[in-house]
C-alpha cells in the first residue's frame, strides 16, 4: 500500500509497465482507425454536440417546471377567479413563445 | 490528556453511501480503542435513525470539550462545519475531498454553492484543527495545500468482500441471457453525477460499439445525484440509438451489485474527479479489469494494477478496452494485480491504519 499512514507523498502515479503497455497499445490503434477514415474528428464534434443537445434539452425541463409554478403561484394571488381561464390560455402562449428564449438561456449557463 | 469520547460529525449521512459507511465502521473502531464515540449528523437518511443523534445535540458547553473530541468528515460545506469549528475541545479532520464546483454547477447551482462553501470552510478550519488525514495521498497532499500541518493517509473503511455474495439470481439471469449473444460488457458503478463523467463512457463506448464491438453493451450502476444530468444521460444514450445496449438501473442491492460484477468484462471509469473512487477497488477485488481516465486520486487508487488513460478521447479509450479485451494475457496479469492491490484496501488493513492513526493523535496530544 502506498504512503499508508504517511505524509502525503508527490500525487503523480504513473500506471504498472503493463497498463502502460496496453495504453500505449490503445493510442496506436485508435490513431491507425482515424488514419483509416473509420473515425473521424467530425464524429467526435457530432458525439459532443448530440450532448449538448441532451444536456440543453435536460436542463430545460426542471427550468421550465420552476418557471411555472412560480407563475401559477403568482397568478392566484393576483388574476381574479373569473378571468383565470383567460389567463390560462395566455401563459400558455407566453410559454410557447419563451421555450425558445429559454434555451438559449440554458445553453449560456453550461459555459459558465 | 487522553479523551473519554471522540464523537464524530458529519453533514450528512445515507444508506449505501461510502463516506457514511466509513464513519459507521471508524465509530466501531473508535469504541473498540475505548473510546465513548456518538455520531451527530444535521442530515439523517432513512434507515440511518437510532445510531445517528442529531447536529444540534452535539454537547458544546464550556466544559463539553474537557475529555471529549470531535472528527469531523469533510466531504462538502455544511453548517455542520461551524458547529465543529465551534466545539470546545481538541478536533480531528477526516478528508474525502470535495468536488470542484465547476464540475457540478451547472446542473446543480446549489451543490456548486456547497462545494465552493466547503472548500472555504477547509481552509478556516486548518488552525483550529490539531489532527487530519485524508483517504488518499491526493487529498492529503490537498490538506497541506490548505494550511492543514499534520496530514495522514488512511484509506476508505470499506470491505469489497460485502460483494462476495451470492449475486441476485435473477439480474444474473438476464445479464447473461444478453451475453449469450455475443459482444461484451463495459461497467461503471457511481452516481450518476457530471464530475463522474458517465457521459464521457457513454461516448466512448459509441466509438467502441462502431469501431470494435457492434453488440457490446455498458451498464453504468448507481443512483442519481439529480434528474437533469440523468435525463440528459438519457436523452444522450437515445439520440446514439442505443437504447438496447445501454443499461442505467439506477441505486441497486448488494446482490444485484455483484452480479453486474460477475458478469462485467471491463470497469471503465472516466471520471473527471475522485477522492478515492471505491468501485475501482470493488472491480479489482472481483477480478475485473480496470481501464481508468488518470484524474485526482484514481491514478493512486488504480496503481498498477489497471490501464490509465491520459485522455478521455471516446476513440482512445475505446481502443483501449479493445486493446485489452483483445489480449488475453494482459487481461489476466491485469485481474491478477488488481486482486492484490485490491487486498492491500481491505478493511482489516484499513482498519489497523485507521487505529495507528488515532493512537498518534492521541500521543501526539500528549
Amino acid at each position: 500500500m502506498d504512503a499508508v499512514g504517511e505524509a502525503a507523498p508527490d500525487r503523480a502515479r504513473p500506471g504498472g509497465r503493463l497498463g502502460g503497455d496496453v495504453a500505449r497499445r490503445g493510442r496506436d490503434r485508435a490513431a491507425g482507425v482515424r488514419e483509416a477514415g473509420q473515425w473521424t474528428s467530425v464524429d467526435d464534434a457530432e458525439l459532443d454536440r448530440r450532448f449538448e443537445a441532451a444536456a440543453v434539452a435536460a436542463l430545460r425541463v426542471p427550468a421550465l417546471a420552476e418557471r411555472s409554478a412560480f407563475l401559477r403561484q403568482v397568478g392566484r394571488r393576483v388574476v381574479p377567479e373569473r378571468l383565470r381561464p383567460a389567463a390560462r390560455r395566455a401563459a400558455g402562449l407566453v410559454d410557447r413563445a419563451g421555450s425558445a428564449a429559454l434555451s438559449r438561456y440554458g445553453r449560456l449557463r453550461g459555459r459558465r | 490528556m487522553r479523551p473519554e469520547a471522540i464523537d464524530q460529525v458529519i453533514p450528512a449521512i445515507v444508506e449505501h453511501d461510502a463516506v457514511s459507511n466509513h464513519t459507521f465502521e471508524a465509530q466501531r473502531l473508535l469504541r473498540q480503542l475505548g473510546f465513548a464515540s456518538e455520531i451527530f449528523a444535521r442530515i439523517i437518511g432513512p434507515g440511518c435513525d437510532g445510531r445517528v443523534r442529531p447536529l444540534a445535540e452535539l454537547p458544546t458547553g464550556p466544559s463539553a470539550g474537557d475529555r471529549r473530541w470531535v472528527l469531523y468528515q469533510s466531504s462538502i460545506g455544511s453548517p455542520a462545519a461551524d458547529a465543529f469549528a465551534a466545539f470546545p475541545g481538541r478536533k480531528l479532520l477526516d478528508y474525502h475531498n470535495i468536488t470542484p464546483a465547476a464540475l457540478v454547477e451547472r446542473w446543480l447551482p446549489p451543490l456548486g454553492d456547497e462545494t465552493r462553501l466547503g472548500r472555504r470552510q477547509l481552509a478556516e478550519l486548518a488552525p483550529k484543527v490539531s489532527f487530519a488525514f485524508a483517504d488518499s495521498a491526493y487529498n492529503a497532499a490537498e490538506l497541506t495545500e490548505a494550511g492543514y500541518a499534520v496530514a495522514r493517509v488512511v484509506p476508505v473503511l470499506v470491505e469489497a468482500g460485502n460483494l462476495d455474495l451470492a449475486p441476485d439470481a435473477e439480474v444474473v439471469e438476464r445479464l447473461q441471457a444478453a451475453r449469450s449473444r455475443g459482444g461484451a460488457d463495459w461497467l461503471f458503478v457511481g452516481q450518476l453525477a457530471p464530475h463522474k463523467a458517465q457521459h464521457d463512457v457513454i461516448k466512448a463506448f459509441a466509438a467502441y460499439r462502431r469501431c470494435f464491438d457492434p453488440t457490446a453493451r455498458l451498464h453504468l450502476v448507481g443512483r442519481e445525484m439529480g434528474n437533469a444530468y440523468r435525463d440528459a444521460l438519457r436523452r444522450l444514450v437515445a439520440s446514439l440509438g442505443l437504447s438496447a445496449a445501454v443499461e442505467l438501473p439506477g441505486s441497486v442491492s448488494t446482490a444485484a451489485l455483484a452480479a453486474y460484477y460477475a458478469t462485467a468484462d471491463v470497469f471503465v471509469c472516466c471520471s473527471s474527479h475522485e477522492g478515492f473512487c471505491v468501485p475501482v477497488v470493488e472491480a479489482m477485488h472481483r477480478g475485473i479489469p480496470v481501464v481508468a481516465y488518470a484524474a485526482a486520486a484514481v491514478p493512486e487508487t488504480v496503481g498498477d494494477a489497471g490501464v490509465l488513460v491520459a485522455e478521455k478521447d471516446p476513440l482512445t479509450v475505446a481502443a483501449t478496452v479493445a486493446e485489452l479485451l483483445g489480449d488475453a494475457h494482459a487481461r489476466a496479469a491485469l485481474v491478477r494485480a488488481g486482486r492484490e492491490r485490491a487486498a492491500g484496501y481491505s478493511l482489516e488493513r484499513a482498519r489497523a491504519t485507521f487505529r495507528t492513526v488515532i493512537t498518534e493523535a492521541v500521543d501526539h496530544s500528549e
